[in-house]
């Protein structure tokens, strides 16, 4: 499955509870390594901070979803009613703003959950059918009961040696070098 | 603690002299020129009964659903509580002004107006007062049961305190609203007696819980009674929650005008229309600026929500804005174009000075019983 030759991918430590690979994430970042990432069966308070996760995009994505969706909404109404196909209800105006609400608010939402459902997919690159973790042993158990933590072998301070230096020292279970492919 | 001990005192202070002096000039005037000065003085009681009232479903949601965000804000929702008796009293003179304030209760409208006759079965003076009666009765009764197991439960681990204020909060809040409905109904909505509008007294309602929620979340970045002050995370949960409420309280808002806008109806439009003349059409568009849409798109922000300047800035505004949301739903039906009469600020004030007191005095009352309040 694994191939020797392939490139590394990273380097990934197995931990049997959450407070040891709290602190191994806060020592390798310390150490200087970004791209890490922890996996726990559970969410872990505090964890996505120690590792360094920077602000999502998906808020402001969604945001202009939204505005967009609000602009199509009000703009659609006002081109029927008003422009293409006018009509007098009731000798309202064209422009009847209050009744265009509903239909303006409902696109906005539309648009940004839309917006949003595809920001959660790109983000995350999704859908992803293989995953190099997917060859660590025992992985699996990182949904029941372990806990594990990997530095990225493209991140510009990795050193396999010393990373591997620090997990032994971090009281790691088990740690292996996972290759692409 | 002794800091806040001593503005707290200056606080009463100057609400004690405000009081006696808006007391004197609201008296003298709802004497010497009652139809000028009874709007005036309706106006200042709504906006402070509104911020006694805005406590009682804060305070029970709480206990229905518990959270981090109640803790910080519980005490001043107590002491708002406490000033129910005080806006009891300032109800009687509202009484004997009725016929200045509202067109049913003037014999020589009712004479030409045919639909207000068949009115009368509900809107005439005696059942008004009977109603009054029952409905501060009941409001009593409900904020006596909240404040005394509430005080029970801060001084005891057992778990029964608890039990019993959520088994008053769940029938209380349905109850709460019910009643507050028919009081608005009679105070607010009876200013224009051929009109109705079916979801208006839950739009007076949100805005009352909104003054109230905004008020405990100012004191409570303000004036600490705990050791420790609200944290970010219970701050951004009471951020929230004024979000929610300010969008509930602009949806009904907005549902009112569709409805009444699509019915076209002219029993109906007359409400609007009358918030649309004069200069009456600039204030709803800076009642929709300033109260809803600077607020909103603020509140969205997370991290305004977590830094407690913000969010008493926050809070701060969206209270400023209730007193002129209340005069844009009274006024209106007496003056043609919006200004303020020079009774309003001291109605306005002297009412508020008699809250502050009260509020204060109940504060420290219940500081008295600093625990762990805590809910889980």
């Amino acid at each position: 499955m694994t191939s020797t030759t392939a490139p590394l991918y990273g380097l990934t430590a197995r931990f049997d509870s959450e407070e040891k690979l709290v602190e191994a994430a806060r020592v390798i970042f310390a150490e200087g390594y970004r791209r890490i990432d922890a996996l726990s069966p559970y969410p872990i308070e505090g964890l996505a901070e120690i590792i360094g996760q920077r602000r999502s995009a998906a808020p402001l994505i969604m945001l202009i979803g939204g505005i967009i969706g609000a602009v199509t909404g009000y703009g659609m109404e006002l081109y029927a009613m008003g422009y293409f196909y006018p009509l007098n209800i009731g000798g309202r105006p064209l422009n009847s703003w209050p009744l265009f609400i509903p239909i303006t608010f409902e696109l906005a939402v539309l648009f940004s959950a839309l917006a949003g459902m595809v920001a959660l997919l790109v983000l995350n690159r999704l859908p992803c059918l293989y995953h190099p973790l997917f060859s660590v042993p025992d992985f699996q158990r990182a949904s029941t009961d372990q806990f594990f933590l990997c530095v990225e072998a493209v991140d510009p301070a990795f050193k396999r040696d010393h990373v591997r230096e620090l997990f032994e020292r971090l009281n790691a279970t088990a740690i292996t070098e996972v290759r692409t492919g | 603690m002794e800091n806040t001990t001593s503005r707290l005192a200056v606080a009463q202070r100057l609400g004690a002299i405000l009081s006696c002096l808006g007391f004197v000039v609201a008296g003298l005037s709802l004497f010497f020129a009652p139809a000028r000065a009874y709007p005036s003085y309706l106006i200042g009681f709504l906006f402070w009964m509104g911020l006694t009232l805005g406590c009682f479903p804060i305070l029970m949601i709480y206990y229905l659903v518990g959270g981090i965000w109640g803790i910080p804000v519980r005490r001043f929702l107590e002491a708002g509580i406490g000033t129910l008796p005080l806006m009891g009293g300032l109800l009687i003179p509202l009484l004997f002004g009725f016929g200045y304030l509202y067109k049913w209760a003037q014999p020589k409208v009712l004479r030409a107006d045919i639909l207000l006759q068949h009115k009368q079965l509900y809107l005439n003076l005696p059942a008004l007062i009977i109603r009054m009666i029952v409905f501060f009765c009941i409001w009593g009764a409900l904020g006596f049961l909240l404040l005394r197991w509430s005080r029970r439960e801060m001084t005891t681990t057992e778990p029964k305190p608890l039990i019993v204020l959520r088994m008053i909060s769940a029938p209380g809040l349905v109850l709460f609203a019910l009643v507050t409905s028919f009081a608005t109904i009679d105070w607010v909505m009876a200013l224009e007696p051929d009109w109705y509008s079916s979801i208006f007294p839950l739009i007076i309602l949100m805005g009352q819980i909104l003054s109230a929620l905004a008020l405990s979340i100012i004191l409570s970045t303000k004036l600490v009674f705990d050791p420790q002050e609200p944290t970010p995370d219970q701050l951004n949960q009471l951020g929230d929650l004024l979000l929610a409420f300010l969008m509930l309280w602009a949806y009904m808002s907005i549902s009112q005008i569709i409805i009444i806008y699509a019915g076209n109806l002219p029993h109906e439009i007359v409400w609007y229309l009358h918030r649309m003349r004069g200069g009456w059409l600039l204030v709803s568009w800076l009642l929709a600026i300033f109260a809803f849409t600077v607020p909103f798109v603020l509140l969205l922000f997370r991290q305004l929500k977590r830094a407690p300047a913000w969010a008493c800035a926050m809070a701060g505004g969206l209270l400023i804005m209730q007193p002129v949301c209340i005069f844009w739903y009274v006024a209106p039906s007496f003056r043609s174009s919006p200004s303020l009469d020079w009774i309003d600020p001291f109605t306005f004030f002297g009412i508020g000075g008699a809250w502050v007191v009260i509020f204060i005095r109940r504060l420290r009352h219940n500081g008295r019983f600093v625990g762990p309040a805590q809910l889980a």
